[in-house]
């Protein structure tokens, strides 16, 4: 079975240096991964709006892939969990089943459950393997303590799912510790990084995060490596938040990330609990392959003014967090 | 009514469109900010002006030449288009300067002008046919491909085609009957040939007959060789210098062909000027039309290409970024790009919304931004259709005239906020862009749409509500929990409030009080649905603020899927409070 990109709404439209390090990275290591079809949406905003729309917009992207004979690939975890999820429901479900394949017959599509969707973690673990990786990489990444936050999608329901224990998982811990890096225990690894809520509930969402930013800084990792894209985008936007809303209080400039190779401990002096820096997976093992920084979009996200809801004065009610 | 006349009343009501067209940039507005028209109009010149001074000048000149000149935008994203578009450009900007301007450009170029001398007389129909293919091609996908992606024709995209086409087809008859014309033969005669005897004369319409296409009764073939000859020596002394021959004008000549044997018949004045004039004021309407037409991109689009090259949210006037979107609506053209490249337009196909899909939708904005007073029903259905938008950037990344869709979406969507029409889909990861930019939101306006939508669902829910809500026997179903497969067999029956979903879920430990801030916790849900208490079920927080992270649903002894449940509810929720906030519009009215 070959292999077609499917790319994410929200990477695409604030994150796409994380898809950009993605394709770098699978070029670099020679894993032929098609681009072109015209995928729509996977569908998890929709799940609580109108079921059917989110079983067929999953239903189509598994077709077209069906019609290329690849499976998707993926580096989202909740473009994987939706899909996955749409996949399992497509196999039990014959009335559901009947339903998209009569929707997608007008553009000559079916889809008959040959086609699967793939996390690029699970691509890159099955080929090249875990052995070759670390043949390949340079090592330079010996030493960094890596948080690692699989992302909700990716882990539960995993009768679903399946990618790995929902309780204990290693799969993705593996895949970094390729790099060289280390991977810390944390105790907030398997919680939701609060992406789903922003927009709903900024506080909880917010909240969320820096919840995790707290415990991977205790654990004394140096970065936190997300799998997921819109996790990535929470935890770098929860952390300039909040770095604007001390560096107001407290009238001092915090020192901002700046990844250096030949320095592996990125700890700056611990002046506050949350400022931990994030990575997605593919600028990490990007950076071990010794591809360019500014090339991976490393050195977090370029945040425009608009994009931090602290910086509207009395935006955010975060004086009491 | 001299011609002249005619064509500067043309000029004139196209200049006056321009200007009223300019003028809605100014007056119309999107968004919740608000300018007046001087402020808007004193910004946009001090921006110019600015820009033009500075280093971005270099920047505009680069936009100029690679996008507008070259179109590479549309190259990138669409080959085909391009070439199509780039035939009837380049062919139908020559014939303007060259053949409708031709009798005051090409003499300050050309020291010997005569149109009917090559290469005037061969360009003319070469550019005719290099707009004819673009046609073609255009027709062709449009109406013989049909390509489902496509979005549908609209009028302006058939009455684009279409005067193009009438411009160059009614060009070409006119010039075909005079190519077959013995009058207009007869007439130069009498104007170039003086003093040649009646006999030359005759040889000359007969090597005229025989070699430039003149169907001519008063001469009769087989022609002898000695008067073709003759023919050949008077033609060459008095017509050949200003005549090349008209087979030259390959289209006029084909066309003459065809019409040979009614030749006769359409040989005479009437004929040929009311050829003229049709094809004449075909050519007029079009320039008169040409600012409410979809032609009026010659002028939008580039100028949309240059505002966004130098302007960006961060650092440009907020009065002028509200300006370049209202310019933007009018650089639409239609092409389709976006609905292609858009990652919800196949939704359309079950939601038959038009303004799902992105090129539809910048109709509907035109009504908005104007400012007139849309229905609360034309407003509803904007809303729904914009709001499905998921907002992945590809429709602004591909447009060819580069309009900053993204940022159109965005105001709009603000605007409808204004108009407190309930718009359930906030409640769904969709604001999760909504969220990002809540910077650029009114700080009054921005939890607005969640208060709103949350309690138009509680109250539509409410117990005490009169008459009692009546389930249809679908939603009863999903309400039992039975119709949903993938929901397992038993629902929630089995939860026995062990309480692991609570102290799983992470929105509860965010809380310091859950118990009353979020109304329900988890296990409580599970027993409200269990004893059907919709109205607890609905208008709780718990069931509104849950990220779908799916822990309760993975740690639940006893597999309740909880996780799932809740979407289901929601969608129970969702779909009977749209369609009846939808009725009671309709009953409104």
């Amino acid at each position: 079975m070959s292999l077609v990109f499917f790319p994410c709404c929200v990477a695409s439209a604030f994150v796409d240096h994380a898809q950009i390090a993605a394709r770098l990275v699978v070029d670099k290591l020679g894993v032929e991964i098609g681009d072109g079809a015209e995928f729509n949406c996977c569908g998890y905003p929709y799940k609580g709006i109108d079921f059917k729309a989110f079983i067929l917009l999953s239903g189509r992207n598994l077709a077209l892939a069906e019609k290329e004979g690849a499976d998707l690939v993926t580096t989202c975890g909740c473009c994987y969990g939706t899909t996955k999820q749409v996949e399992s429901i497509l196999k039990h479900d014959v009335s559901l089943s009947d339903y998209v394949n009569s929707a997608l017959k007008r553009e000559g599509l079916a889809y008959k459950g040959k086609s699967t969707v793939k996390h690029l973690v699970e691509v890159l673990l099955d080929n090249p393997g875990i052995p070759n990786l670390k043949a390949r990489l340079d090592g330079s990444q010996r030493g960094l303590r890596v948080a690692t936050h699989y992302g909700c999608k990716l882990l539960r329901p995993n009768d679903v799912v399946g990618f790995d224990s929902p309780f204990s998982p290693s799969k993705f811990d593996q895949l970094i510790e390729a790099t060289g890096a280390v991977t810390v225990p944390w105790s907030e690894k398997l919680e939701c990084c609060g992406a789903p809520l922003i927009g709903i509930n900024d506080t909880t969402s917010l909240l969320l995060a820096k919840k995790k930013l707290e415990s991977a800084r205790q654990a004394k990792a140096d970065i936190i490596c997300t799998a997921c894209p819109c996790c990535y985008l929470q935890f770098e936007r929860t952390r300039e938040s909040f770095t604007f809303e001390y560096e107001s209080a407290h009238r001092v400039v915090l020192p901002r990330f700046k990844f250096e190779r030949t320095r592996m401990a990125l700890s700056f002096e611990s002046v506050s609990d949350f400022n931990i820096p994030s990575l997605a997976y593919v600028q990490l093992i990007g950076l071990a392959l010794g591809l360019d920084e500014s090339a991976l979009g490393v050195g977090g996200i370029k945040f425009d003014a608009g994009l931090l809801p602290c910086h509207q004065a009395g935006g955010m009610p975060l004086g009491a967090v | 009514m001299p011609k002249a006349a005619l064509v500067y009343i043309s000029l004139l009501i196209c200049c006056a469109g321009i200007a009223y067209k300019v003028s809605t940039w100014f007056r119309y507005s999107l968004g919740s900010a608000k300018f007046t028209v001087p402020s808007r109009v004193s910004a946009a010149a001090g921006g110019m002006w600015e820009t033009l001074l500075s280093r971005q000048f270099l920047t505009l000149l680069k936009t100029f030449f690679l996008n507008v000149l070259f179109q590479a935008r549309l190259l990138r994203v669409a080959p085909l288009k391009w070439a199509t578009h780039f035939l009837i450009l380049g062919g139908f900007t020559m014939l303007l300067l060259m053949h409708a301007l031709g009798d005051y450009l090409n003499p300050l170029i050309f020291s010997n002008y005569y149109s009917t001398l090559n290469p005037f007389l061969f360009l003319r129909n070469f550019f005719g046919v290099l707009v004819f293919i673009g046609l073609g091609i255009a027709l062709f996908n449009r109406f013989i491909r049909r390509d489902p992606a496509r979005p549908p024709t609209s009028f302006m995209d058939v009455y684009t085609l279409a005067i193009f086409a009438a411009i160059i087809v009614s060009g070409i008859v006119l010039e075909s009957v005079k190519i077959t014309s013995v009058s207009v033969f007869r007439e130069m005669t009498d104007e170039y040939a003086t003093g040649q005897d009646e006999a030359s004369l005759k040889s000359l319409e007969a090597y005229w007959v025989e070699n430039y296409g003149v169907v001519s009764p008063g001469v009769a073939r087989p022609f002898s060789l000695e008067s073709l000859a003759e023919g050949k020596d008077v033609h060459s002394v008095n017509c050949a210098q200003c005549h090349s021959p008209a087979r030259w004008a390959f289209m006029d000549y084909a066309v003459s062909r065809l019409l040979t044997p009614v030749a006769v018949y359409l040989d005479g004045d009437a004929v040929r000027s009311t050829l003229y004039y049709v094809h004449f004021f075909i050519c007029l309407f079009g320039l008169a039309y040409l600012p409410f037409s979809k032609v009026f991109h010659l002028f939008t689009s580039p100028i949309c290409l240059l505002a966004n090259a130098v302007m960006d949210r961060a650092h440009s006037n907020p009065a002028n970024l509200m300006t370049k979107q209202i310019l933007e609506l009018d650089a639409c053209t239609h092409c389709g790009t976006c609905t292609r490249n858009c990652s919800m337009a196949f939704i359309h196909r079950i939601i038959p919304n038009a303004n799902i899909l992105p090129s539809e939708r910048l109709a509907s904005l035109k009504l908005l931004a104007s400012g007139q007073e849309l229905s609360v029903r034309d407003s509803l259905v904007i809303q729904d259709g914009l709001n499905l938008c998921t907002n992945c950037k590809q429709c602004t990344l591909v447009c060819p005239v580069g309009i900053n869709l993204q940022d159109l979406w965005f105001s709009v969507r603000e605007t409808l906020v204004g108009r407190d029409i309930p718009n359930l889909l906030v409640l769904s990861p969709l604001s999760i862009y909504r969220g990002m930019r809540k910077d650029d939101i009114e700080i009054t306006c921005y939890s607005r749409p969640i208060s709103q939508a949350r309690k138009a669902i509680a109250d539509e829910f409410d117990s005490s509500r009169q008459p009692r809500t009546v389930y249809a026997p679908q939603e009863e179903k999903v309400l039992d929990m039975a119709g949903i497969h993938h929901l397992g067999q038993n629902g929630c029956a089995d939860c026995f409030r062990c309480m692991t979903c609570t102290n799983a879920c992470p929105i509860v430990r965010t809380h310091e009080q859950p118990g009353s801030e979020l109304d329900l916790l988890p296990h409580q849900l599970m027993q409200a649905v269990k004893l059907r208490l919709w109205d607890l079920v609905f208008s709780s927080k718990m069931l509104w603020e849950c990220l779908g992270c799916y822990k309760c649903q993975e740690y639940c002894p006893m597999g309740v899927p909880a996780t799932d449940l809740i979407f289901a509810l929601r969608n129970v929720a969702i779909s009977r409070t749209s369609r009846n906030i939808f009725q009671k519009t309709l009953e409104t009215l």
